[in-house]
């Protein structure tokens, strides 16, 4: 693995974990999440499952590429990084993929899916006006407990054929961080 | 910078600006002077439309096939951060100030 630094992320002085490599396992996660999400379609799994790995997928995703600029610690624990990082790694493996860049519709609507994404975990509820997530049951406008796997997430189409641009981004990003 | 990392910065921005209409402005980020460069391209991203909250950098791997034999990092801003920004001439990240250097412009091509 390159040693990008060998930058402590805690103390600053000790041989802890590298940042790059904290990355490639968060790149390594976020395939194992997209795998995950494969086994749960095929067996028929309630949306709201498929929907949560989709959005561990790409929470790691994003975290793998602003870890080793910014540090393990300035990104570990935080959630709402998928709608603004997400666009920025689509336009750049686009531009690297010659001949096969994405389409101006499909870089909006990665840019539409990504705020989606974000706003499934339960952390990132836009100042509790978007409670609605696919991990925990919550209280709706009307004051009725909402359970993810009962609701059927209508702005959110999975089956559109930009899911699969946007797993196959998933996929060319986290496996930029696996291989280092 | 020396020219050979510019011109693979140059690269870099051309590909983006392809791939992005409402890419506004690309900046080349410099170490200030008394700081080591490393082996990294960082640019700056002006996109009309972009919803970053933060000036984090989002980093890449080297892609020597497609002439980019260096690491990469963007830090997307949106346009009406930019006068501010410049007017502080740097941007930090992670503790470090990164001085906002020459702007790489739009080769007619990629337009």
């Amino acid at each position: 693995m390159e040693d990008w630094g060998r930058t402590c992320s805690g103390c600053g002085g000790c041989l802890m974990a590298t940042d790059a490599e904290w990355a490639s396992a968060f790149a390594a996660q976020a395939l194992s999440d997209l795998e995950a999400r494969e086994i749960l379609l095929d067996g028929g799994a309630d949306k709201c499952h498929r929907l949560h790995f989709f959005q561990m997928a790409a929470e790691k995703v994003c975290k793998a590429h602003l870890m080793t600029e910014n540090g393990y610690n300035a990104v570990r624990k935080a959630h709402s990084y998928v709608e603004t990082v997400l666009p920025v790694i689509a336009r750049h493996f686009s531009s690297m993929a010659q001949g096969s860049e994405y389409q101006t519709w499909q870089l909006k609507a990665i840019g539409k899916f990504a705020r989606d994404i974000e706003l499934l975990a339960p952390a990132c509820n836009e100042g509790e006006t978007r409670p609605d997530n696919s991990e925990y049951p919550w209280l709706d406008a009307a004051d009725v407990v909402q359970t993810p796997c009962r609701y059927k997430f209508g702005h959110i189409d999975d089956g559109e054929r930009v899911i699969v641009t946007i797993i196959q981004l998933l996929r060319t990003a986290a496996k930029e961080y696996v291989k280092q | 910078m020396p020219s050979q990392k510019m011109r693979v910065a140059h690269r870099l921005a051309q590909f983006h600006f392809k791939a992005e209409p409402n890419l506004q402005a690309v900046f080349v980020l410099e170490p200030n002077d008394n700081d080591v460069d490393d082996e990294t391209v960082r640019l700056l991203e002006v996109v009309d439309g972009s919803v970053a909250r933060d000036t984090f950098a989002i980093g890449f791997a080297p892609n020597p096939s497609a002439g980019i034999p260096y690491r990469s990092v963007v830090v997307e801003v949106s346009p009406h951060e930019l006068p501010e920004l410049r007017d502080r001439g740097f941007v930090k990240i992670r503790g470090r100030e990164w001085k906002i250097g020459e702007e790489l412009v739009r080769d007619a091509v990629a337009a």
